[in-house]
């Protein structure tokens, strides 16, 4: 079936689901409960920090619901999007096969509805997070997990901004301990430690020799397949978690965040102290480098709208940039607004509503082919500046497309090209 | 179509229908993203795939089948009114004006629309071609005022206008305006341009419109230049 067809089934089944659907606030199966768990008490007790830190808490926990975090993300009382706008909820749903639709239809949804339905819960960020550390990510997000698809979209943030969410973020972080907590940790034997625990199974660690065991993100284990694709690269560790939460975590992760599925293991503190100064301190190669696709030149064969909307923007585009009038005027963040982005009424979701543009920053409608400065058309450029973010390039004028998920491969955005050097035939 | 998809296609149409039983009011369809739940809340609407099917057939170029069907699903639709609150309706009114409008206000359509569904739609006499064109515009119209500075429905009511007595000059105005900010969102739009153009002597012009159009059509047959 092609995606047109898929989408129209979609439409046409949901209508039937609907039926049945109220919107509810559901906790996702990855958390919901903030508070600590129950070993919580038994852990060391963390001295709770004076003064805050920089940033105002109260305009960030604001700024939470502007910037729609609670669209995605659980944790952190963010204030969650029902259901009906929930990237995460409703994909997961789906997944579960709680979703009220046919079975048939769910099957043929499961295998495309992966993108978002795993998103990392931000319960207890202070004791996970550091507030430096957000603050840059905020600003300048980069893929932090190598099995996930989805990445923490870039979203119109300023630094002040930025600084205020950690603030809510990290609210109530234990203060820097006087003395390093992982000082007099062994190395190697951390090292060895992590290969023998089973580390390796879930995480990879970039910028060390490689561990014997690697993840497996095709195991016939539910609960250790999203372990996978939920844990983040340990080259990372260091610059987000305070150094002060690490041997507690890596003992009994659960008492820190509760819905975790990194699993406790059996280790001594000493122990715990060895992998955390692995994990801390080892020296990092730098960080691999992903080359910049190539850019292939256009296609001498026909290309019209038909294909290009089947190959690319019926597959990602279209689920932010739809069509306002089939769904109570909400034609997802890429059109009618949303992430904190104002409406810029771009509608991938037919040949007319794309040749009708977007609004630009300054309001005004222009094309989405308008070249850019150096002559590309604004709708290319957005998907090449999505294939250099992967590569790590600065952010540019022009927003990355698709927003928050795999850049497009070089032959999909040839055939974007292509078509539109044609003169975009219908 | 396979024959299972054909299959399943039925079926879905059987559970739609069973669920319009259930009567009372629509609500049109809930926002998710761009995940389209047309959340119905006590009842099915089986119109909501029935537009978007006519909606992607007009953007293909296929305005007849377009029209025909929503006159098929829809028989009673010119005593039907545009209605912020009726968003399905407005569509499929847009769907059959702009069908009606690249057709001269003559629908060819006789083989796909039962007599008595018929209407004025196939414009036999010139009484009637004149009564669908100006039903048409004026729908276009209140669509695109609906929308605010929308260049789709602007280039439709454009090409609507080009083809009434009077609106000429209306439809000149709008479409030189969008093509200037390349926001001409259809080839009949560009055919349009270039008629108007030629009328006015301006040959430079109307062959880029020509050109516009001949690149975007399927079939160049679109941008014959008539009047
Ligand atoms: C479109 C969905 C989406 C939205 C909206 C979103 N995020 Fe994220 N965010 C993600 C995904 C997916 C990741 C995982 C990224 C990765 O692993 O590379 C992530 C990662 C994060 C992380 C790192 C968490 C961890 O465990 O590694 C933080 C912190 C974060 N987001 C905060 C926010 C805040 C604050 C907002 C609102 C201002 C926000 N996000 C909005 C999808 C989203
Ligand atoms: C009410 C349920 C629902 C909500 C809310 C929802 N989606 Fe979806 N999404 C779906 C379904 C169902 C599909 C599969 C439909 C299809 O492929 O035709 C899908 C597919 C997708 C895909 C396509 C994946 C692929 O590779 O084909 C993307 C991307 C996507 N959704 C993104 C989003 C984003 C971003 C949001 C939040 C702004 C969102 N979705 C909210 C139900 C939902
Ligand atoms: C079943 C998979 C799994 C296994 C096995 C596992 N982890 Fe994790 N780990 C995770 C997940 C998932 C997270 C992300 C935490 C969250 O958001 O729930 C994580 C987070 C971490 C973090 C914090 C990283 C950061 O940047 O925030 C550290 C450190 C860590 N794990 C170390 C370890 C060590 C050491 C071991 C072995 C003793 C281990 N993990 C075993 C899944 C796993
Ligand atoms: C997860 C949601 C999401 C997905 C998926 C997505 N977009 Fe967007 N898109 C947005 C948002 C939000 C904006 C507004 C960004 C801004 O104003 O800076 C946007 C803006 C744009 C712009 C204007 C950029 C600029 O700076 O002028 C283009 C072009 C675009 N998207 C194309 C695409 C294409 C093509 C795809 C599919 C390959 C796609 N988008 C997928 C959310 C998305």
């Amino acid at each position: 079936m092609t995606r047109n067809h898929r989408l129209t089934w979609f439409l046409t089944l949901t209508t039937t689901a609907a039926l049945w659907l109220g919107c509810r606030e559901k906790p996702s199966p990855e958390d919901a409960t903030p508070a600590p768990g129950p070993s919580a008490s038994a852990a060391p007790e963390l001295a709770r920090a004076e003064v805050h830190p920089k940033g105002d808490a109260a305009r960030g926990e604001a700024l939470t619901q502007a910037f729609e975090c609670g669209r995605c993300h659980d944790g952190a009382e963010l204030v969650q999007s029902p259901l009906e706008q929930h990237c995460g909820h409703c994909h997961m749903d789906i997944m579960n096969g709680t979703f009220k639709a046919p079975k048939t239809e769910l099957a043929k949804w499961q295998p495309v509805v992966e993108p978002y339905r795993d998103i990392p819960s931000l319960q207890s960020s202070a004791q996970r997070f550091k507030a430096s550390w957000l603050a840059s990510f905020l600003t300048a997000p980069h893929d932090l997990r190598p099995h996930l698809k989805q990445s923490m979209p870039r979203l119109a943030l300023t630094e002040e901004q930025a600084t205020d969410i950690a603030a809510f973020l990290t609210k109530g972080a234990p203060a820097p301990a006087q003395k390093d907590p992982l000082a007099g940790g062994d190395l190697a034997k951390g090292r060895a430690l992590m290969e023998q625990k089973g580390c390796p199974s879930c995480h990879t660690m970039t910028g060390v020799p490689a561990f014997a065991t690697q993840p497996d993100a095709k195991s016939a284990d539910e609960r250790t397949r999203r372990g996978v694709l939920l844990a983040p690269d340990l080259r990372f560790a260091r610059e987000r978690m305070p150094r002060e939460s690490a041997i507690r975590w890596i003992r009994d992760p659960s008492s820190i965040k509760k819905s975790t599925l990194m699993p406790s293991t059996s280790l001594s503190e000493q122990e715990a102290r060895d992998i955390a100064a692995y994990v801390f301190d080892t020296p990092l190669e730098a960080a691999p480098k992903r080359a910049v696709p190539e850019r292939l030149a256009v296609l001498s064969r026909p290309v019209r709208y038909q294909e290009v909307f089947d190959e690319v923007f019926s597959k990602t585009c279209v689920h932010c940039h739809g069509d306002p009038q089939v769904a109570r005027g909400d034609g997802g963040p890429g059109n009618t607004g949303g992430f904190g982005f104002k409406p810029r009424r771009l509608n991938l979701a037919s040949y007319s509503a794309l040749l009708s543009g977007m609004v630009d920053t300054e309001g005004e409608r222009v094309s989405a082919f308008k070249p850019t400065a150096d002559g590309t058309p604004r709708l290319v450029a957005a998907l090449l500046a999505r294939q250099a973010e992967e590569a790590g390039a600065k952010p540019g004028e022009v927003r990355g497309m698709p927003l928050s998920l795999p850049a497009l491969s070089s032959e999909q955005v040839q055939l974007v090209e292509s078509w539109i050097a044609q003169g975009r035939p219908r | 179509m396979t024959r299972t998809r054909k299959l399943l296609a039925k079926t879905l149409l059987l559970t739609a229908a069973a669920s319009l039983m259930v009567g009372a009011t629509t609500r049109e369809a809930s926002a998710c993203g761009g995940a389209w739940v047309p959340i119905v809340e006590e009842q099915i609407d089986w119109r909501v795939p029935g537009v978007l099917q006519a909606e992607r057939l007009m953007d293909a170029g296929k305005s007849t089948d377009a029209a025909a069907s929503v006159v098929r699903m829809m028989p009673h639709i010119k005593s039907l009114k545009m209605s912020a609150s009726k968003p399905l309706v407005n569509r499929a009114l847009r769907v059959l004006a702009l069908s009606v409008a690249r057709t001269d206000g003559r629908l060819d359509a006789a083989r796909q629309l039962p007599a008595h569904v018929q209407d004025t739609w196939l414009g036999k006499s010139a009484e009637d071609r004149q009564t669908n064109l100006t039903w048409a515009t004026d729908i276009l119209r209140k669509t695109a005022e609906a929308q605010e500075n929308d260049p789709q429905s602007r280039t439709e009511l454009a090409e609507a206008l080009a083809r009434t007595e009077g609106g000429e000059k209306e439809a000149l105005g709008i479409l030189e305006e969008l093509a200037k900010a390349d926001l001409v969102t259809s080839p009949e739009g560009y055919a349009a341009l270039a008629h108007l153009r030629q009328k006015r002597g301006d040959r430079a012009g109307t062959k880029l419109a020509m050109e516009r159009c001949e690149a975007m059509a399927k079939d160049k047959s679109t941008c014959a230049v008539h009047g």
